[in-house]
């Protein structure tokens, strides 16, 4: 129950309603209600300046952490065996009663690739060595991991089936090997770019975006483009999990699809495709192999390139994905993820953005129904039959817009519950003058009120290193962040962190990572 | 300006008295008081634009909602129960607690303009209470209790002074009187806005237990200050 009473003492009005500055009074206000609103007892005002030694963040990783009052950080793992970029993280077997954190290392082929780690011992095993720069993760409905590289356009798709009992799989250019290598299947139907996040659906449609920043390959390059594969043959949700990696959604192949602004004129006439619209309505456009436009052949296999020629628009170096699952509860699909924009000290100031992609119903998002929209195109390519879904229509919208103090934001997480969203800091603070440490913010979502952001953010963690591991430098951040279906406990990684080790190949001076266990919400 | 109020040693009784309110139970309040703001030397500045906002709100729909005879005193539910008040002690203050699980918040914030008359260093201060307890914590039970007082100024670059006071999971009683100081330059003619905000969270959570009595509903009963009772 709430009551809220706002007036003004009429005895000293003297002019206008309110005083200079309304929105810091909002900031205020926001850390006021920590517990109400986020469920901490207060916030954590300023990134951390304070630096730990290596030696303190061996003994103890939770040393590296300020925490908001009330939360509280526990050791998953600090293994030497651990990956020294643990990134993005699934839990196993449910996330209702998790017994394993199954996890991307992302740093190159020498090193661990994808690792489990038992939440009680805090153990590790390599389930596979061979990515070079394994990023995203997600559980499948059927039962499987999939996992994927974060390396253009030779990046690999990865499905594993019985991943507890999959240990040390070697991936070498498109070969598997290994006593459980039948256990790996490499999945080629969602073509290739820099992975990043998953948006996987209970029907198996799953989204993705090319972490690009823009200028890369010359200058008036695009970033990062967004794209949907729609599997051949949906999943159905309730079914039991698969016994062989052949009965997979995503052995058979599907259809791909890349996000393009843009709806103005009616459906198929002039559709305000071009630089200047990244935001609003727009369509699906098929990537279809061996189509030609201006000259480009477009295919799968360099959606990057597809992008360009199809006139997707594109944004600064797309990264994390997490589903919105309150709408998922309701049908929607609804997802949420980051661009991380660049805040080097006296570059950019490109603090990045959240945003948030609508794709209608889950039948909707999985329908493809298609249409042919021809259209005339610049730069002499001519006049352009595109195929277009016409069953969803798309919706990119901004969340949150990033500043000084939260910047480059990377990894997200939905809280289940209260559905805040929890964004990882990848910023360049710890390199700046003052350096300062990498936060973790906690973001109400858009509520009723008439604006499309969000009602508001408080940092409420910062991390102690602003110098970093000898294999990443740049000081740590916090990478992978996932909650149990409880929303009481947040699993992350504390990324090439200060510690013991100077190397990113595993071996004795390996600078390896730290899982940590925040709980404390209320 | 200057504003001070005589309700300082009240207060924190009264939060102590609340926190013994249920001998079985987990129980917790927290209070947080602005007791009185001052200048401290400088330029003179005249001030303006008073804006005042209340905020009280607990995890469960309360079973009282209440005003005072002026608009600014709020209180709700009774546990756990929130309370935003400015004329029971003559100062803004908040109030919370609970002996049940549950959570319960209340915030003010009192904001206003100044200018200055001529350049120098002004000083202001903010005098506060503050109280955060713990009691009888149960085994099972997770519980929390802070005060948090702010005073903000304005601009770029914006000056921000926070005190914060806090009990987690641990039987323990924080209280006392403080200050803070408030220090910025001024030129002729400079205007802008200072801002103190002050809130009271407490929350029990876990292990359900018999509701209690919160003592501090009767407690401002007893101190005689007559409340409308609204729903």
């Amino acid at each position: 129950m709430k009551r809220l009473v706002v007036f003004a003492a009429a005895a000293a009005l003297t002019g206008g309603a309110y005083a200079l500055d309304f929105g810091q009074k909002i900031e205020q206000q926001l850390k006021a209600s920590s517990l109400s609103l986020f469920g901490v007892l207060n916030t954590v005002n300023a990134s951390s300046t304070t630096q730990i030694t290596g030696a303190q963040a061996e003994a103890d990783p939770t040393q590296l952490v300020t925490l908001a009052p009330g939360l509280t950080a526990t050791v998953v793992s600090k293994d030497p065996a651990l990956g020294g970029n643990v990134d993005q993280m699934v839990l196993w077997p449910t996330d209702t009663n998790p017994t394993h954190l199954i996890f991307c290392n992302e740093e190159g082929a020498a090193a661990p690739g994808l690792q489990r780690v038992t939440i009680a011992t805090g153990a590790v095993a390599t389930i596979l060595t061979g990515t070079n720069r394994c990023d995203p993760v997600r559980k499948t409905p059927w039962g499987t991991i999939i996992a994927a590289e974060e390396n253009g356009n030779v990046s690999k798709v990865i499905e594993i089936i019985d991943p507890l009992n999959t240990t040390g799989v070697t991936l070498s250019g498109t070969t598997l090997s290994g006593a459980d290598a039948g256990h790996v299947a490499l999945r080629t139907a969602f073509g290739a770019l820099s992975f990043e996040g998953f948006a996987l659906f209970p029907n198996g449609v799953i989204y993705y975006g090319d972490e690009n920043r823009p200028g890369t390959g010359g200058v008036g390059a695009p970033g990062g483009s967004f794209f949907k594969f729609v599997p051949d043959t949906l999943w159905v949700s309730g079914s039991s999990a698969i016994t062989d990696l052949s009965q997979s959604p995503y052995a058979t192949g599907g259809r791909v699809f890349g996000f393009r602004p843009g709806r103005n004129g009616g459906s198929f006439s002039n559709a305000d495709v071009g630089q200047g619209n990244e935001f609003g309505r727009g369509y699906w456009i098929e990537i279809i192999n061996g189509q030609t436009i201006g000259g480009v052949n477009v295919n799968r296999s360099d959606l990057r390139t597809a992008a360009a020629a199809l006139r997707l628009a594109a944004y600064y170096r797309p990264e994390d994905i997490d589903i919105d699952q309150k709408q998922l509860a309701l049908g929607k699909v609804r997802f949420c993820g980051t661009n991380t924009g660049q805040d080097v000290q006296n570059g950019d100031n490109h603090w990045g953005e959240v945003y948030c992609i609508t794709d209608g119903t889950l039948a909707q998002a999985g329908d493809t129904t298609s249409a042919t929209q021809t259209l005339a195109t610049n730069n002499g390519a001519g006049s352009v039959p595109y195929t277009v879904l016409t069953a969803s229509t798309p919706e990119y919208q901004p969340l949150v817009i990033g500043h000084f103090q939260f910047a480059m934001m990377d990894n997200i997480a939905f809280q289940p519950g209260r559905g805040n969203l929890i964004l990882h800091e990848d910023g360049e603070g710890p390199a700046s003058v003052p350096a300062r440490g990498n936060d973790l913010w906690d973001c109400l979502d858009d509520g009723a009120d008439a604006d499309i952001l969000s009602d508001g953010c408080v940092r409420i963690a910062t991390i102690n290193d602003q110098t970093g591991a000898g294999s990443g430098g740049g000081g740590a951040e916090w990478t992978g962040g996932i909650f149990d279906a409880t929303g009481q406990h947040f699993y992350v990684s504390i990324q090439h962190a200060i510690g013991t080790g100077t190397s990113g190949t595993p071996g004795p001076t390996y600078a390896h990572g730290y899982i940590l266990d925040i709980t404390g919400w209320q | 300006m200057h504003r001070k109020s005589a309700g300082l040693r009240a207060l924190l009784i009264l939060g102590g008295a609340f926190v013994t309110g249920n001998a079985s139970a987990t129980a917790v309040s927290a209070t947080a008081q602005l007791f009185g703001m001052s200048q401290v030397g400088g330029p003179a500045l005249t001030f303006s634009k008073d804006f005042f906002t209340q905020d009280a709100q607990t995890s469960i729909l309360g079973d009282t909602f209440a005003t005072g005879a002026a608009a600014q005193d709020i209180m709700v539910g009774s546990n756990p129960g929130a309370e935003s008040s400015w004329s029971a002690f003559s100062a803004p203050y908040t109030n919370v607690g609970t002996t049940v699980p549950g959570s319960a918040s209340s915030m003010f914030q009192w904001s206003f303009d100044y200018s200055a008359s001529s350049s120098g260093s002004v000083t202001l201060d903010f005098d506060y209470n503050y109280a955060a307890a713990i009691l009888n914590l149960t085994g099972g039970d997770k519980a929390g209790a802070s005060s948090r007082l702010d005073a903000l100024l304005d601009g770029v670059p914006s000056s921000e002074v926070e005190r914060f006071y806090f009990i987690s999971n641990a039987n323990g009683d924080a209280s006392g009187e403080g200050h803070i100081f408030l220090t910025f330059d001024v030129l002729t003619g400079q205007h802008g806005t200072v801002t103190f905000t002050a809130s009271s969270q407490g929350f029990v959570s876990t292990v359900p237990l018999p509701a209690g009595i919160w003592l501090l509903t009767s407690a401002l009963g007893a101190l005689g200050f007559m409340r409308r009772r609204i729903a």
